[in-house]
């Protein structure tokens, strides 16, 4: 791989999330050069912007085997740094809407084997929503199939991200359905 | 035509010497069977019945894929839409009117599914507009209303039917399903009286005893096609005399209880007509297959002529083995056929003078999907009696995605066949496609002859994993709490003191040792002394115990060879435990059943996924993480750029010793995938991972159906640019920065030539 083609593909990358900062990664000479991964929310990109370039950056070369020769400077708390890589949450895909919708009319008139079934396919289509995982435990509390619903009320709550209304609603599932199990 | 005892005895016959050796005949044998035991008639009775019963079911179990969802931005070439409705039966109309039918026009498909009762409720068939382009389907419309459909799921796919234990290899035929030459030949040459005799045919047994005598050998049987079916049901292969009256018996007593075509069609199915290894082929629609390659309505007379003169004896006129007794055979029918005014003299002479044409691949299975069928029978072996099955009617939705399924064959055998190219070696594959949600798997490929019934390496071959175990290393590491990511672990040389005072000093892949670098470095690039030594800080006993959580269901002895992957596991086994670590720590036994149900009633049975928690989140967070910087800057970077750029996945490579094992494990947001290259006989097949089964796998994941991994970070934590390769504080666009989660409250330090404030 030649400097400038990995030139190119890391100003793609730049231009991609729309970032300024230094222009070359550098890499270890066993390894290709690959794009970062997915870019971060938009919301932090003018704060990185703003910061000047390094020279030492564009020069020095660092090998895998022997990191930074300058030593490092102390630690700084993580939590003072612009946080990235955390994918703003997609939004709830119209196919998905819509089985949710389905599933909560199935769940009003108790047909709740349907409700779940229908909860299932819009799992397979977004993984990661958490309302399907909240959905699929209120009716596993229902069907008084306790075991299960305090574990996916667990996985709708690993996937609240920040939403604190359905992280509480997962929380109290579970409560509900630990407590029966126990019984 | 109904036959029974006293017709026996009221018999008519023309000639009086005949019929007074045929009425002492028959008084002798009426003697017999009142003598003997009631009981063992009765028993041979219920004996015969059970039999005859299982293969004969009016409704057969059939078996069923999961059925193509279609909303907007799905996965989907048209030609592969397209595909998919010619298999369900769809027909290609100029006006879409009738459910069942399409049309296309380039990127647009128009058409109205079918209705189908599902195992959520019965869906009305439904008119839809789609436009495809690039691979998705842009736009779904409600084509009555014209407007916006939100997601239109068709009927499934039927995959087959399923047959109950020892039945489960056969192509069973409907009546309708006979050719009726097939028929006709069959009578004229083994039991031209079968209309008309009760089950035993005396004036057949004298004839061929007259013959046999004057040619001083056995050269006619003159068992009827009910003695033989008898003999086939019951499975006995001695020529005794009691054995044969028994036979006799049970083909009396069979001819008492059905109609004389239910037991044609019966022994059309179930007629012994050769051996493929230890497989018997049994019936005509199998034989047919595997002699032919095709469908038994697809064949021509000559190839009739010499499945039929396959009964007399299946492995002397074997025509594999025997190719020129098997023409005399099949010659010797066909003028059977002209003798008995079945065929004109020109038609039997044309095929007389044509070649056997046999099929030379490997005998197809009578299913389309035999190893994940092979999974779909153990599941259900599991869940139902045979005697359950046998009774039938039943429908089985399974998992399987078709369209998954047919790229997984393909890639595999493709790419299989490019690397025997440049190595000259003979290779062998598996793979196993998972659902991720709901833990069901899509797809098994047991070998590269996906349509070979043969061995199943997707469920039976376990090899060692190599460093596919790593990841529950470090996961182990992590949960301890006593590890992050950017922990620094030291890749160096040592020596570990065995039980037993022996001593092992294991290397690395390449042999080269780095020292001290991040945790997340170690795992991504594959460091074996640094998991050597993280491994036996946690403890192997607790690495073995997170395998067995994760979904491992056998004992694994805790050796310190365990570390590196000295544990042998089946494709499907690492495809369980890494289906845990894909589902955020979750543990849900893989299955391919999604519902059972007697036809056209309410389910008895759903299976949905049973998940359990196995593993800390914030532990299982940081490891995915790491199997997603990996495939950027470690063991997976080579196929990152095969990848689709928005793509983001997670994945391990494995490597045994001297090459001999290739294992890819790795899985986006709602799919998991696990490849295995290797060879049978455990040679080395000069393969790595990365250079091997990772390149099936990225071309798999680059073109079916799926999403990226991008789940939200744990509470509490939170995602920093760190540097890959020093595992400190970095920007994006400087170094090799990878978005890393870590402790909200951690603090790390900065890649100096990378901070900002300098």
């Amino acid at each position: 791989m030649t400097r400038g083609a990995g030139l190119a593909l890391v100003a793609c990358a730049i231009l991609l999330t729309s970032l300024g900062g230094c222009s070359r990664a550098p890499h270890p000479p066993t390894v290709e050069p690959a794009v970062a991964p997915a870019p971060p929310a938009a919301a932090d990109s003018t704060e990185l912007a703003d910061r000047p370039t390094t020279a030492a950056a564009d020069s020095a070369a660092v090998h895998p085997s022997t990191p930074a020769p300058p030593a490092p400077g102390p630690p700084v708390p993580v939590r003072t740094q612009a946080a990235p890589a955390a994918p703003a949450p997609a939004a709830t895909h119209p196919a998905v809407a819509a089985l949710l919708r389905e599933a909560r009319a199935a769940r009003a008139v108790e047909d709740l084997n349907r409700a779940a079934e229908l909860l299932e396919r819009a799992s397979r289509i977004q993984p990661f929503r958490a309302e399907i995982w909240l959905e699929l435990a209120r009716v596993r509390l229902a069907q008084r199939r306790f075991i299960e619903g305090a574990q996916l009320a667990r996985k709708a709550r690993q996937l609240a991200a920040g939403d604190r209304a359905l992280a509480q609603a997962a929380r109290e599932i579970e409560r509900r359905c630990t407590a029966a199990s126990a019984e | 035509m109904r036959s029974n005892f006293p017709n026996i005895m009221a018999r008519p016959s023309r000639r009086p010497v005949r019929r007074r050796l045929g009425r002492t005949a028959l008084l002798s044998l009426l003697a017999i069977v009142l003598v003997a035991p009631a009981v063992e008639i009765a028993r041979l009775d219920r004996q015969i019945q059970r039999l005859f019963e299982l293969r004969n079911w009016t409704a057969p179990t059939h078996v069923y894929a999961r059925p193509l969802e279609l909303y907007e931005d799905a996965a989907i070439t048209a030609d592969e839409l397209e595909l998919h409705l010619r298999q369900l039966g769809y027909e290609e109309v100029a006006e879409v009117g009738e459910s069942g039918t399409y049309s296309r026009w380039k990127g647009e498909i128009e058409l109205v599914s079918r209705p189908f009762l599902f195992s959520d409720g019965p869906q009305p068939a439904q008119h839809a507009y789609l436009h495809l382009t690039e691979g998705r389907v842009t736009t779904l419309l409600d084509d009555d209303a014209r407007t916006p459909l939100p997601i239109l799921r068709l009927d499934p796919l039927r995959l087959g039917r399923i047959q109950p234990g020892e039945l489960e290899d056969r192509i069973l035929l409907d009546p309708n399903e006979i050719p009726p030459l097939l028929t006709t030949a069959l009578l004229e040459v083994e039991d031209a009286g079968f209309y008309d005799h009760p089950g035993v045919d005396l004036r057949a047994i004298l004839r061929a005893a007259t013959v046999n005598l004057r040619e001083r050998e056995l050269r006619q049987g003159g068992s009827t096609l009910t003695q033989q079916l008898v003999k086939n049901l019951l499975r006995d292969r001695r020529r005794t005399f009691p054995r044969k009256l028994r036979e006799a018996i049970a083909a009396l007593l069979l001819e008492r209880r059905y109609e004389k075509e239910q037991i044609l069609v019966t022994y059309i199915n179930e007629v012994y007509l050769g051996q493929d290894g230890e497989r018997a082929i049994h019936g005509f629609g199998l034989a047919s297959r595997f002699y032919f390659g095709r469908p038994l309505d697809r064949l021509e007379l000559h190839e009739i002529a010499l499945l039929v003169g396959l009964v007399r004896g299946p492995s002397l006129y074997d025509p594999r083995a025997h190719p020129q007794q098997a023409r005399q055979r099949r010659n010797a029918v066909l003028a059977d056929l002209v003798r008995g005014e079945r065929i004109d003299l020109d038609e039997a002479v044309e095929a007389q003078e044509r070649p056997l044409e046999l099929a030379d691949h490997a005998p197809r299975e009578a299913l389309r999907y035999p190893a994940f069928m092979k999974l779909v029978r153990r599941q259900l072996g599991r869940q139902y009696t045979p005697e359950r099955l046998a009774r039938g009617s039943l429908e089985v939705f399974t998992t399987l995605d078709p369209l998954v399924q047919n790229r997984a064959e393909r890639i595999l055998a493709h790419r299989l066949h490019q690397f025997e190219r440049t190595r000259g070696d003979t290779l062998e594959g598996a793979l196993v496609v998972c659902s991720v949600a709901d833990a069901k798997i899509l797809a098994l490929v047991g070998g590269r002859v996906a349509q070979f019934a043969g061995f199943n390496r997707a469920l039976d071959a376990r090899r060692n994993v190599g460093s596919l175990i790593k990841p529950i290393v470090y996961l182990t590491a992590l949960e301890s709490g006593d590890y992050t990511l950017t922990s620094r672990v030291v890749d160096r040389p040592l020596t570990v003191r065995l039980a037993g005072g022996r001593h092992w000093t294991p290397g690395n892949y390449d042999g080269a040792y780095h020292g001290e670098m991040p945790l997340m470095r170690a795992l991504g690039d594959s460091r074996n002394l640094a998991a050597v030594r993280v491994g036996l800080d946690v403890g192997v006993a607790r690495v073995a115990e997170k395998l067995r959580a994760l979904g491992l269901t056998r004992e694994v002895p805790a050796y310190e060879s365990l570390l590196l992957g000295g544990v042998s596991l089946s494709p499907l086994e690492v495809a369980q435990v890494y289906s845990s670590l894909a589902s955020g720590g979750f543990h849900a036994p893989l299955g391919v059943l999604h519902a059972v149900r007697v036809s056209g009633s309410a389910p008895l049975s759903r299976y949905p996924p049973r998940l359990t928690q196995v593993a800390r989140h914030a532990a299982v967070f940081q490891i995915n993480a790491a199997l997603v910087m990996a495939m950027h800057y470690g063991t997976g970077h080579r196929v990152r750029a095969q990848l689709p750029e928005w793509l983001e996945v997670a994945g391990k490579t494995g490597t045994t010793n001297e090459l001999r094992d290739s294992w890819f494990a790795g899985f986006s947001g709602d799919r998991l995938g696990v490849v295995w290259i290797g060879r049978d006989d455990h040679a080395p097949v000069g393969l790595s991972g990365a250079s091997g089964a990772l390149a099936v796998w990225a071309e798999l994941f680059a073109t079916i159906a799926t999403t990226s991994y991008a789940p939200p970070p744990p509470e509490g934590w939170t995602q920093v640019w760190i540097d890959y390769y020093s595992g400190l504080l970095t920007r994006l666009g400087c170094g090799a920065a990878v978005a890393t989660p870590v402790p909200e409250d951690a603090s790390i330090a900065w890649l100096p030539r990378c901070d900002p404030r300098r």
